[in-house]
């Protein structure tokens, strides 16, 4: 026993840790690692607000830029105030510098409008959303969407310039600005203000077409087919193809105006009506007149040509001139209608400022006193619309110049169709006093003579005809008988069976009966000439042979 | 002296196709103006161009033809044969009234007869033919006309021109009851 208790056990320090125990510690380590690697290579997680979410799926719906997936939403949730929906949506890495404060998000479906189709891809594969990275140094994470996409991405190169127009033009965002048949830029967006009551449109001018745009640059309305017809006559102008079906809008430096400083910042323009409208307002400075007409003024319009020998050198500026020191009392004549005109003297070659104005008011003072009229006259008879033409009639002359409403008075002389009528009265006039009454019963008793004259004319030509029958008929007669008479004979000479046609028919048998017996003789002749002359020998008649002849004939040896 | 002498005359003999005495005949028939009777109008169209000559024709060859100096016809065989060919016509038929184209009496025919003639002369082999063809028209236009091609001919017993005409007009005797037997059973 006791050498069983002297016993001591050999003790050996057993290992604490079981080299099984590596595995999980690799294997957590991997996953630690793992881990950190999801996390460090994952981009940003960003929300972005909609107004809803229109196909978007959570986990599906994929943030794209130019087709490349830079995101995922991975939740949809309604905003607080219930009024939107809330993306969120985890980016790649990459995509992180994308996420500046002037980038832009919107939904990219399936759309049709009148500049194309777009998005159809998405009808298989589902909506997606796209972003347009903004440029701004500032990074950002909330994001508020585009309702619609962005006509221009940002960065294109170009400008913005925005164009008001308070007139009843309807341009809607992609509507094309045209110039000189090319598409070189369109409207982004529209915006009212309710102060200036004005239509603003932004719009963006792609490069290098924005180098066109200068301080005199004039915008003007091409939509659609425009016809005019005015007192030139019928026109028919559109921007190109596109705008026959769209609006749109074409600028350009007005003809003979120079082309200005260039722009390089957001401006402003108006939109005019047409390229008339906008060049006339090249000319600021302009000389007034009115004209006092007594004819109709139907068919003249505001903005109608005034010319000058057939220079447009003005246009009306108002058809009816309101003025405010009108006598408050009945009119005891025929009231003239003041027109207001303008003489832009730019258009002449003046300068177009206050000397300019204060000459051509001057000159025009002048030739009226020594005969300047106006005249309303028909541009085009088909409309029927009139213009302001100026003439000079030096035998008129004016001693004093009239004032209306505080301008000059140019006389007017009564347009053409008055001019016709007032001679074709006059000429009715002139009719009216001739004394036909008179003439008529003088021109009857004349007839009356003339017939009873004629009468007695027949009476006396009856008389000689019928002296001249009594007097030719028996002669006539005579001479008619005996010339019967003789053809009665003469044909009763030639008839059949009478002597002289029996004596003819006798000759003519006779004749034949005597050439009948001369055919053998000159048969003969034309055999033998000389038969009749020199003895050839008879030639023994050749006759016919009977049967017996030729029986005889063939018995002989 | 003897070469400047011109020759004798030679004697010229003159024909008749017809023969006068049986032509005598014909004015015993009844008159012509008995309209009741058929009118029959025979018209002897133009000869052919070598019988148009008042010379007689003798056939030398197959395609030879011999006028006689001496031989001649006393009147146009056109009128010869007409005549010959009436005479027998009413002579033989006196139900039946023939009157030739130029005898326009107003009355209207029953028929008319036309008459060609392409070959009529004697030949050096004995032989007379007469050939053609005549073709029978009705006034009424209901029934067609018929045309009949006729081809005659005799023998020459004896020679001489004086034979061969005896002999043209016994063919002509045969050619005018050719043309009663076809007038009768048209008529039938």
């Amino acid at each position: 026993m006791n050498e069983v208790d002297n016993q001591s056990a050999n003790i050996r320090p057993m290992k604490s840790l079981s080299k099984i125990w590596l595995v999980p510690f690799i294997a957590a380590l991997i996953a630690l690692w793992m881990v950190y690697y999801q996390w460090s290579s994952q981009g940003p997680l960003i929300t972005i607000e909609f107004v809803n979410a229109e196909g978007m799926q959570a986990g599906k719906t994929k943030i794209k830029s130019r087709n490349v997936d830079i995101g995922e939403v991975i939740a949809i949730n309604l905003n607080d105030d219930t009024d939107g929906v809330l993306i969120t949506a985890r980016m790649t890495k990459e995509a992180e510098k994308l996420l500046v404060d002037d980038s832009e998000f919107w939904v990219v479906s399936p759309q049709i409008t009148h500049a194309g189709i777009s998005g159809l891809s998405t009808l298989i594969s589902g909506v997606y959303i796209e972003i347009s990275p903004g440029n701004s140094p500032i990074d950002k994470t909330d994001f508020v969407a585009l309702v619609d996409p962005p006509v221009t991405p940002i960065g294109t190169p170009g400008l913005h310039i925005t164009l008001n127009s308070n007139d009843q033009f309807a341009y809607s965002k992609g509507d094309p600005i045209i110039y000189k048949g090319l598409t070189v830029g369109q409207f982004e967006d529209i915006f009212f203000n309710f102060d200036e009551r004005v239509v603003y449109y932004n719009v963006f001018i792609k490069a290098p077409y924005h180098k066109l745009l200068t301080t005199n640059t004039k915008f003007w309305d091409v939509s659609g087919l425009r016809i005019d017809l005015n007192s030139d006559g019928i026109s028919m102008k559109t921007g190109n193809i596109e705008t026959l079906l769209t609006n749109g809008v074409t600028f350009d430096v007005p003809k003979g105006m120079p082309v200005g400083e260039a722009i390089t910042q957001r401006s402003y323009f108006d939109i005019y009506a047409n390229y008339e409208s906008a060049d006339d307002l090249r000319y600021k400075q302009s000389a007034k007149f009115v004209v006092l007409v007594s004819d109709t003024i139907r068919g003249l319009k505001v903005g109608a040509p005034v010319e000058y020998r057939g220079v447009h050198i003005g246009q009306v500026e108002s058809t009816n001139l309101r003025i405010n020191d009108a006598p408050n009392k009945l009119n005891t004549e025929d009231f003239e209608i003041p027109v207001l005109i303008s003489m832009q003297p730019g258009r002449v070659g003046l300068p177009d400022d206050a000397s300019g104005v204060a000459l051509m008011e001057d000159q025009n003072k002048l030739w009226v006193k020594q005969g300047l009229k106006a005249t309303l006259r028909s541009g085009n008879l088909l409309t029927g619309s009139l213009f302001v033409d100026l003439q000079h009639f030096n035998e008129l002359p004016v001693k004093e110049i009239e004032q209306f409403g505080g301008y000059a008075v140019i006389p007017t002389m009564t347009n053409e169709f008055a001019q016709i009528t007032d001679k074709a009265g006059k000429f009715m006039d002139n009719l009216n006093n001739l004394p036909l009454d008179k003439l008529s019963n003088n021109a009857n008793n004349l007839l009356l003579e003339i017939t009873k004259t004629a009468n007695e004319l027949q009476g006396v030509s009856q008389s000689l005809e019928q002296l001249l029958v009594d007097a030719n008929k028996e002669k006539l007669s005579e001479q008619l008988a005996q010339t019967l008479q003789g053809i009665n004979h003469l044909t009763k000479d030639l008839s059949s069976g009478s002597t002289g046609y029996e004596d003819l028919r006798k000759t003519l048998q006779t004749l034949t009966e005597t050439m009948h017996e001369l055919k053998p003789l000159l048969n003969q002749l034309n055999n033998q000439p000389n038969s009749l002359i020199f003895n050839s020998g008879q030639q023994e008649e050749i006759e016919p042979k009977g049967l017996k002849s030729i029986k005889r004939a063939g018995d002989k040896p | 002296m003897n070469g400047c002498s011109s020759d004798p005359l030679t004697k010229t003999s003159r024909y008749l196709l017809n023969n006068q005495q049986k032509s005598f005949k014909t004015p015993m028939k009844k008159s012509l103006l008995e309209v009741t009777s058929p009118i029959v109008v025979i018209s002897v169209k133009e000869l052919p161009q070598y019988l148009n000559q008042p010379n007689l024709v003798l056939q030398l060859a197959s395609h030879q033809l011999h006028y006689a100096h001496a031989h001649v016809w006393a009147e146009p065989l056109k009128e010869g044969l007409s005549k010959a060919l009436l005479s027998d016509l009413n002579a033989n038929n006196l139900a039946i009234n023939f009157i030739g184209e130029k005898n326009d009496f107003g009355i209207e025919s029953t028929i008319s007869v036309q008459l060609e003639v392409d070959y009529f002369h004697a030949d050096q082999n004995a032989k007379v033919i007469l050939s053609g063809r005549y073709w029978l028209s009705f006034s009424n236009k209901g029934k067609p006309a018929i045309r009949q091609e006729y081809m005659l001919q005799t023998s020459l017993e004896t020679d001489g021109y004086l034979h061969s005409v005896e002999k043209m007009r016994t063919l002509v005797k045969q050619l005018a009851l050719k043309i009663a037997d076809d007038i009768s059973v048209i008529q039938e």
